[in-house]
Order: C-alpha cells, then sequence, then structure tokens
C-alpha cells in the first residue's frame, strides 16, 4: 500500500514537472542560462521546428554552420538555420522547408541567439491536439465536477449517507488537478504567443533562369566617291580612285587595306586612311573597265572591305560610262 | 454552511474557471489558425514554379533586332505570394563591349492569369515613361533608352542599387499597392514579358560587333507583404 502510494506520488510529481517546467522556462528563460523564449509562428523550419514549438535561445559563441539562429532584423525576429559562414562575421541562413537560402546576409551583431532547446507544443494548434489537451481535460473537470454536484444533491436513505459521509468529495481530487494542471499549461501556450515572444518566419521561394546575349556581325555602311565620276573607255589612265568615309566609331586607321575590294572580285592595288578618316584606294583601271558590261550607259560599284578585327564595311557609287 | 453546499460551490466554481479557461483558448486558436503572417500561425510551403524562364538566349543580334524576355511563374504552394522582387546576379562582359548598354528595353508588360487560363494585362510600362524611373540616378550614362544595363544597375521603382540589391522592378509587383489583385492567389500564375530591342542602325554600336554578355535573372516571391518584411531587405 505504502509503496504503490510513493510510485503514484513520484509519478504525479514526474508529470506535474514535465508540464510546469517548459512553462517555467518559457516564462524565465534565465532558469536555464537561457536569453530568450519564442513561439515558431511559421512553419518554414519544418520538420525540425513547427508552427506552436517554443525554442530557447541562448545567445553563445562560435555561430556554426548548422546552428538553428533567431535573428532580430528591424521589428522582425525569426529564426533560420546557417548554411554558410561569411567573412566579416557575416552568415547565410535558409528555412530548412524554403527551396532557397534568405536573400540577405545576417551580421554577427543581429543575432539573439542560438536555439538550445525546443518543447515540441506544436500539436496544441492540430485539431486533435487542440481537443486532447484543451476540450477533453475541460469536459473531463466539467464533467466530475457536475457528478459530484449530482451526488451531493441526491436524496439517499440512512446506509447510503453513512457510506457517502464516509469518502471524500473535494471538488478538487489528485484528477482534477492534474487536468487543470494540463488545461492551464495548454491555455497558456495557445493564448501567451498573441502578447509575447513570437518568432516569425517568412516563406520564401526563388527562381532563376540564365540569360545571354550575342551580337551578332554585320557590314558597317560607308559613303562612296569613285573618281573620276564619268570613266571615258577610250581615254588613257592607270587608276581608278576610291574615296570611302566609313559611318562607325571605328579608328579608320584599323582598315585593312589588303581587304578592301571592288564589287567584291577586284583588290585593291594600293590605298591608306587619310588623316581626315577617309580611306583612299586605287584600282587598276583596265581591270574595273572589264568589269563593266558593253553598251551601258552608267555602272553601279560597289566597294568593301574590313577593320583588322573583321568588322566589314561596305558602300556604292554610281559613275557614268562614255566611250 | 453545510458541507454539501462547500462542495457544490467549489464545483460551481471550478467549472466557471475551466469554462472561461477553454473560451479564451478556443478563442486564440481559432484566430491562430487563419492562414495569414504578422502575430498568428502558419504552415505550409511557398512554392513557385517557373512556367517559361528557364533560359534567356539571344544569339546573333542585330541592330534593330527584336525579342522578348518571358517570365512566367506559377504558384504552387499554399500560400499567397504577396510581394515579388528581382535582381541580376552574375553578370558578365564575355566579349568585346558590355552589350547591355546597347540593349533597348522598350516596354514592360504584366499580367495575371487564372488557374484557367484566361490572362488578364495589369500593367503596361513604355519605354519612353520608363526613362523618367532612372533619372538623375548614377550608371545612367545615355540620355534616350533605358538599357537593359541600366535597368539591372538600379531596377526602378524602390532602391536603387548594385546586384546584390533585391528591388521590386514595378509597381504592381509589391500587390500591396495594387489592391485589386492582392497577390498570385494559389494556383495563379503570374506573367511579365520585357520587349527588348539591339539599338537601331546608325547609332555608333559598331563596336558591339560579336560582343557578348551573360547574366542571371533572379526572382523571389515571399508570402509576408512588403511592410512585414521591413528590414529583411538590405
Amino acid at each position: 500500500m505504502k509503496i504503490t502510494s510513493l510510485i503514484k506520488t513520484t509519478a504525479l510529481t514526474v508529470i506535474c514537472l514535465l508540464l510546469v517546467i517548459p512553462i517555467l522556462i518559457y516564462g524565465f528563460p534565465f532558469l536555464v542560462g537561457a536569453d530568450g523564449s519564442y513561439t515558431v509562428m511559421s512553419g518554414s523550419m519544418s520538420p525540425a521546428l513547427r508552427p506552436g514549438d517554443l525554442v530557447i535561445v541562448k545567445g553563445e559563441e562560435p555561430v556554426n554552420v548548422g546552428d538553428v539562429v533567431t535573428v532580430e532584423s528591424g521589428e522582425f525576429t525569426y529564426t533560420h538555420r546557417v548554411v554558410e559562414k561569411i567573412e566579416g562575421d557575416r552568415f547565410r541562413l535558409k528555412g530548412d522547408a524554403n527551396e532557397d537560402p534568405d536573400p540577405n546576409l545576417v551580421e554577427a551583431s543581429q543575432i539573439i541567439g542560438k536555439v538550445i532547446l525546443v518543447f515540441p507544443f506544436s500539436h496544441l494548434y492540430t485539431p486533435y491536439g487542440f481537443a486532447s489537451a484543451l476540450l477533453v481535460p475541460a469536459a473531463l473537470i466539467i464533467g466530475k465536477q457536475v457528478y459530484t454536484i449530482h451526488q451531493s444533491t441526491k436524496r439517499r436513505n440512512r446506509m447510503e449517507t453513512m457510506r457517502w459521509r464516509r469518502k471524500s468529495h473535494s471538488a478538487l481530487d489528485t484528477g482534477t488537478l492534474l487536468l487543470a494542471l494540463i488545461l492551464t499549461v495548454s491555455t497558456t501556450r495557445i493564448i501567451a504567443p498573441h502578447f509575447i515572444g513570437g518568432s516569425s518566419s517568412y516563406f520564401s521561394d526563388i527562381e532563376w533562369a540564365t540569360g545571354s546575349f550575342r551580337a551578332g556581325i554585320w557590314e558597317v555602311g560607308a559613303t562612296v566617291d569613285i573618281d573620276p565620276d564619268t570613266l571615258n573607255l577610250v581615254s588613257q589612265g592607270k587608276w581608278i580612285t576610291v574615296y570611302a568615309v566609313i559611318e562607325t566609331v571605328y579608328d579608320e586607321k584599323a582598315i585593312d587595306v589588303s581587304t578592301v575590294k571592288l564589287n567584291g572580285v577586284i583588290k585593291a592595288e594600293w590605298g591608306d586612311v587619310q588623316d581626315n578618316g577617309c580611306l583612299m584606294v586605287k584600282f587598276d583601271r583596265a581591270s574595273v573597265i572589264e568589269l563593266i558590261p558593253e553598251g551601258v550607259d552608267e555602272v553601279t560599284l560597289t566597294v568593301s572591305g574590313e577593320f583588322t578585327d573583321g568588322v566589314r564595311f561596305t558602300g556604292s557609287d554610281t559613275i557614268t560610262i562614255i566611250g | 454552511m453545510k458541507k454539501g453546499n462547500v462542495t457544490i460551490l467549489a464545483s460551481i466554481l471550478a467549472i466557471a474557471l475551466v469554462a472561461a479557461g477553454v473560451g479564451a483558448g478556443t478563442m486564440a486558436y481559432f484566430s491562430d489558425t487563419e492562414k495569414s503572417i504578422g502575430n498568428t500561425f502558419t504552415s505550409g510551403i511557398l512554392d513557385m514554379e517557373k512556367v517559361s524562364f528557364a533560359h534567356v538566349a539571344f544569339d546573333n543580334w542585330k541592330p534593330g533586332d527584336t525579342g522578348d524576355i518571358v517570365i512566367e511563374l506559377k504558384n504552387t504552394g499554399d500560400y499567397d505570394i504577396k510581394y515579388l522582387v528581382m535582381r541580376d546576379d552574375n553578370y558578365q562582359v564575355l566579349k568585346n563591349w558590355d552589350l547591355g548598354y546597347a540593349i533597348e528595353i522598350l516596354s514592360i508588360t504584366e499580367y495575371s492569369t487564372k488557374p484557367t487560363g484566361s490572362y488578364t494585362q495589369v500593367s503596361y510600362v513604355d519605354g519612353a515613361t520608363y526613362e523618367g524611373w532612372l533619372v538623375g540616378q548614377p550608371g545612367v550614362i545615355h540620355d534616350e533608352h533605358l538599357s537593359l544595363k541600366e535597368f539591372f544597375a538600379g531596377f526602378p521603382v524602390g532602391y536603387h542599387g548594385a546586384n546584390d540589391i533585391w528591388d521590386v522592378v514595378t509597381g504592381w509587383s509589391n500587390f500591396d499597392t495594387r489592391p485589386e489583385i492582392p497577390a498570385i492567389a494559389v494556383g495563379h500564375y503570374y506573367k511579365m514579358v520585357i520587349h527588348l530591342q539591339f539599338w537601331e542602325p546608325k547609332l555608333p554600336q559598331d563596336g558591339y560587333q560579336d560582343s557578348s554578355i551573360s547574366f542571371d535573372w533572379v526572382v523571389m516571391g515571399t508570402h509576408a507583404d512588403k511592410t512585414e518584411i521591413e528590414g529583411y531587405f538590405p
């Protein structure tokens, strides 16, 4: 009888302590040497921390990769895991349930502390948890009290009254007290975060695309003047001279004269870029005359060439043919 | 007072206390289970998926050529996305000149899309008026066009910043400013089309021949609106 009673008392004490200790630490984190207690408000750290869990936070060094830390950022407090330590005492954090790390880096001074203890109270926020921690104990207590009231107002004969008086009929028996304790703890946990110590956390997701642009190669336009303007097929002469002004930001000195051609076939005999940026090249007159179809009054000739880096230019001029 | 009456009184008191506690707890519980952030509890995940935004590549561009960057995202998570921010990353000039200066943004159009696929155009910004967004800001080197480079250097509206700063691209992507479209609701789509053009001919763009650049275009969505996560952005 005595041993049973001892076991009963011990079990009861343990249960009471298990219920009371988290609430005590929640209210007075310094009891375990911690610096703060926070209620997890959102699920971005699932499954390690679920909404409703109670985290106890201690400001201790060093903060390492893998630690779960509570951070103060403006008015905003959140709890995420350290995934990278960056030079200059900065940290990259990530919510376990987020696909990507947080976009901003956290300074060491913003870290309130590491999570050293988690009390899993999240079940209180599920319908079953809410029922078992709040509604069922409440129903049991109320049921018990209704029964007690019913019993004490019941009419009894003499024998029954004798038996009734021999028993204890306190409204506050051990079972009721235990249920009341459960109820108090649950209610505290559900109501308190509305007023104190919530550690929010945000959900975010990042998507990205790689982009690239590559410019092609195109021909640069040139204003071309062919000299002579009128070509007399029977007169004598050695050269056809071409002047070309190229509309570009390039340095015309970078034109490779050896690439300059007339109608894409006749190579320039010689030439250079004058000080005013104008290209002057000379073509063999006899070769140019060979290009001109018989019987035409005028002909358009095209000059093209390249800069030393491969950029091409092109331009045309029309000359009159006589003779 | 008789002992029986004391018992009854104590019981009634206990019932009253328990009822009060349960009442308060229940109220708190039901206000918690609403899906929002702030002083209330949230659970689930936020997830965006790329619909058409994997790789943006324009090859062999010549002056006058045009093209579109299309960012289309689907909210595949459990929460409405209330805030979208973007930035560029790993911007590199791979060859010759910085082509970013020669690519001009003609317009930006945004759409909100329902799960059924019906589109609603929610904003259109023309390149010409866009210029005003960057006036007086560092990084603007010419007057006539808003180039891709300038767009990256200081994503218009909101903060101006370097590459590591997140920014809102348009007024609409901070959904707070558009109460009629509160968010990218769960299962809904968001689409942004950025219409680009390589500079028209006759501008001094020859130096851009065979130039190339590469970059990452990063988009982040959160379930909090801007005021709720103030301090979270640098």
